[in-house]
């Protein structure tokens, strides 16, 4: 396995505890990754929400609320997060269509291996990382041409 | 008068002269030499005034000659002896007499002196004779009467009668009286005395007609210009000059005779008229039964050579005594051949069915009914024909059967459409049966899919853990915690467990899998396929029953993946596969075999099973067709997989030796898809 950097975070929903627990159990044996599961897709959107998050993982079929749909919400809070999804066979071809209108980044088809998974993983949050980072220079391209607006205003004021 | 030989009256003995028979003696001229007194009351004439007459005077004109001719001949033979005659005289109210002569000739030297002899009066025995004859003729003609209704040559009868008996008549007729439900029409048809015909349907004397008719007496009006009770004059033509009529009923109308002279029919003639007229009655009715019969026969002969039917008459020995002619359109067989064989029917019939028959007829032939049978019979160009047979036994009156009666109909078509019906519903249960099944299994897989998953990673998960514990003793602990023994132990049960998971997790992963493309029952279109995962899949759906038993030997060749309905091709690998598993009994060996040749795909499945026979090999394929006994199998399953081949344009083949083995070959076109597309 690569080397970690910092702990990431990555929320991970499925109904089924035993997919929680063998999901975790593997990234936590394997990675550094701040782990976070639940059972209720609500109580993930609601940890969405308040805390920072680089990665979601979500089963494709819940009673509470279909992963699709948990995933829209998601995308909807944080745009930047990248979120894949867990099929079973039958719901492969359902689960593609989505990811083409909720904007996924991948499917995980069970039973799954956990190279793949981890392989998945690992290139979403590099694409995370990289969005954060593009995003963090356009803010500082941003800031700077203010900066120059305002540099260039007072040069004006000042020739005026 | 001739002198010297002249008889008095007187001269006859007393006996003679109050003798019931007239006693005579005529001279050589046939003159009255004398006479006793019976010709008085016998002829009407007082004997005074006939002696010294001619008695061929007072003779019919007929008979005159042929007494002088016979006369002669004996005067010729100087004949003595007594000589019977017979001939009619003329009573003197002009009634012809019939008389039976006994006389003598009585010669004086070469010339005859006189003609002497006795007289009997027979008329009333000569008329009751006639009459008898009259009747006995117009009945004769009434047999010969046909189904048209003719009935003319009946009046030339009754007229020739007529005139035989001289009964003074103008015409006779007859009128004919038709009832409908409505109304009674009369057609009148008359001869005249010297052979005019009339016809008529006038409707007011048919009123009159049909009420005598009605009435069934004897209607005489002996003078319709003296009295004409029932208005008949306005019908009756002027210059016909008819006077007397008389109209005697019969089954179907009145029996008319009429004459010129008033009352000119006496109790006798009328009593004849009614012998008619019965005699009429009978054909009448014969005619009526003629005309039944014809149209009963006409209407079964319909029935019997019907183009949808075919009747057979045989004797309780099976003997052919009717075979309908349509028989030769039907089987190719012509009556003919089997009225010369009796065993012609036993011998084009299927062997299988041949017991049914003979059993059905031994039934018929016993007298009972049995119930209608359908057999197979092969035309005269070998094909098979299918027949539904009715038997009823035809008894005499004592119940003895004579005749069995054997409908045949040919249902060849309808057995056709019954067995194409038949194949369609089983077709249609099983798809619905495999559509049922097929989202069980979906479902079931389904929900296997997310444990095994959940299993699967978490073995992997452990494998690393396990690997990772590994590198920590390795690197942290002393030299003799990694030489434990107890630790060693554990750590190689621990890698034991594994081992035994990961295959578990593999097979359960495969079947899963196997069980995910099996189920793909709701696929409608064709998919390009490759047929060896088919035939693994389904293998694998059998394993239960093939494991530690059964050897699997591939001779797999090199395949294109093929245009098809997968999940029913899969079905027939299933079906086959099972079929030879089930053929084994213990161990064994199943062969499966592929290869391209030509343009086929040929998909081979040989046990090492017990084998079919070879009458079984011939309907292996039909309909509910089975060996396993009631309840172990339908039978219908080799026949879906005869038909899911042919909807591929394929063929199935088997091969089989008993004892030996049995080989199912597919042959699948590979162009399917450019025929399908």
């Amino acid at each position: 396995m690569a080397e970690q950097q910092s702990s990431e975070t990555i929320v991970i929903v499925d109904d089924e505890e035993m997919v929680l627990t063998s999901l975790s159990s593997f990234l936590m044996l394997e990675t550094d990754y701040e782990i976070r599961t639940f059972l209720s897709p609500g109580e993930a959107l609601s940890y969405v929400e308040k805390e920072t998050v680089n990665l979601v993982i979500s089963d494709y079929l819940m009673p509470e609320m279909d992963g699709i749909s948990f995933l829209a919400k998601v995308r909807d809070l944080k745009p930047e997060v990248p979120r894949i999804i867990l099929t079973g066979y039958a719901d492969k071809e359902n689960a593609i269509k989505a990811i083409n209108e909720v904007g996924l980044y991948q499917y995980i088809e069970k039973p799954w291996d956990n190279d793949d998974l981890y392989l998945i993983i690992r290139n979403g949050l590099e694409k995370q990382r990289l969005m954060r980072g593009l995003e963090q220079k356009i803010q500082e391209i941003n800031k700077a041409y203010s900066e120059l607006q305002n540099i260039q205003q007072e040069i004006l004021k000042t020739f005026a | 008068m001739p002198g010297g030989n002249a008889m008095e009256p007187s001269d006859l003995p007393p006996i003679l002269e109050n003798a019931p028979d007239i006693v005579y003696a005529l001279d050589a001229e046939g003159i009255f030499l004398s006479l006793n007194l019976a010709v008085e009351p016998v002829l009407g004439y007082r004997r005074e005034e006939l002696l010294g007459l001619s008695v061929f005077d007072y003779m019919h004109p007929d008979d005159v000659g042929p007494l002088r001719t016979s006369m002669e001949e004996s005067v010729r033979a100087r004949d003595t002896g007594m000589r019977l005659v017979y001939l009619r005289m003329l009573h003197k109210s002009g009634s012809v007499r019939y008389f039976e002569i006994n006389r003598r000739l009585v010669f004086a030297e070469d010339n005859i002196v006189r003609s002497e002899g006795i007289a009997r009066d027979i008329t009333e025995q000569k008329l009751e004779d006639l009459h008898r004859q009259v009747v006995q003729n117009v009945r004769e003609e009434v047999w010969e009467m046909g189904g048209d209704g003719d009935y003319d040559h009946l009046l030339l009868a009754i007229r020739d009668g007529l005139q035989a008996l001289d009964i003074p008549f103008e015409n006779c007729g007859i009128n004919v009286v038709e009832r409908s439900e409505r109304n009674a029409v009369t057609h009148s048809r008359t001869l005249t005395r010297d052979g005019g015909w009339l016809t008529s349907d006038t409707a007011k004397a048919g009123d009159l007609i049909n009420e005598w008719w009605r009435l069934g007496e004897v209607v005489y009006r002996p003078d319709v210009e003296e009295e004409d009770r029932y208005g008949e004059m306005a019908y009756i033509q002027r210059r016909s000059r008819i006077r007397a009529i008389v109209d005697v009923p019969f089954s179907h109308g009145t029996l008319a005779v009429s004459s010129t002279i008033a009352g000119a029919f006496g109790a006798g003639d009328i009593a004849l008229f009614s012998d008619l007229a019965s005699v009429l009655s009978e054909g009448f009715h014969r005619i009526g039964d003629l005309r039944s019969l014809a149209l009963s026969e006409e209407r079964y002969r319909t029935l019997v050579e019907t183009p949808d039917f075919i009747v057979m008459l045989l004797d309780p020995n099976g003997v052919y005594q009717y075979v309908s002619p349509q028989v030769k359109q039907w089987i190719g067989y012509a009556p003919e051949e089997f009225y010369a064989d009796p065993q012609k029917g036993q011998e084009i019939v299927h062997p299988e069915d041949v017991d049914k028959v003979s059993a059905a007829f031994a039934q018929a032939a016993a007298g009972k009914t049995p119930k209608s049978i359908e057999f197979r019979w092969n035309n005269s160009e070998g094909k098979e024909c299918w027949a539904s047979e009715s038997l009823f036994p035809i008894a005499d009156a004592e119940g003895q059967v004579h005749t069995v009666q054997v409908v045949l109909q040919d249902i060849t078509e309808k057995m056709r459409v019954l067995d194409e019906l038949q194949r369609a519903q089983v077709q249609l249960v099983q798809s619905e049966k495999m559509a049922a099944l097929g989202n069980l299994v979906s479902g079931i897989a389904h929900e296997i899919n997310t444990p095994v998953g959940a299993i699967h990673s978490m073995h992997n998960t452990l494998v690393r853990a396990v690997e990772k514990l590994k590198d920590v003793l390795e690197s942290d602990f002393s030299e003799d915690v990694r030489a434990n023994q107890e630790l060693q132990r554990i750590l190689k049960i621990i890698e034991e467990s594994n081992r035994v998971i990961e295959n578990g997790t593999k097979r359960v992963t495969t079947i899963v899998r196997s069980l995910r493309n099996f189920a793909r029952m709701d696929e409608v279109e064709m998919r390009e396929v490759d047929l060896h995962e088919g035939l693994e899949d389904s293998l694998m759906l059998i394993f239960h029953d093939i494991k530690n038993r059964i050897d699997i030997v591939r001779e797999l060749g090199p395949l294109p993946r093929i245009c098809c309905y997968p999940s029913r091709l899969n079905q027939v690998f299933l079906n086959i596969l099972n079929n030879a598993q089930q053929a084994i009994e213990g161990r064994g060996t199943i062969t499966i075999r592929t290869r391209l040749q030509g343009e086929c795909v040929v998909v081979e499945v040989a046990d090492s099973g017990a084998g079919i026979s070879e009458g079984n090999l011939l309907r292996i394929f039909d309909p509910g067709f089975t060996t396993k006994g009631v309840g172990v199998g339908t039978g219908l399953w080799l026949s879906i997989c005869y038909q899911i081949v042919e909807e591929h344009k394929g063929h199935i083949e088997v091969e089989s030796q008993l004892g030996k083995g049995t080989t199912f070959r597919i042959s699948l076109p590979v162009d399917m898809c450019k025929v399908g597309a």
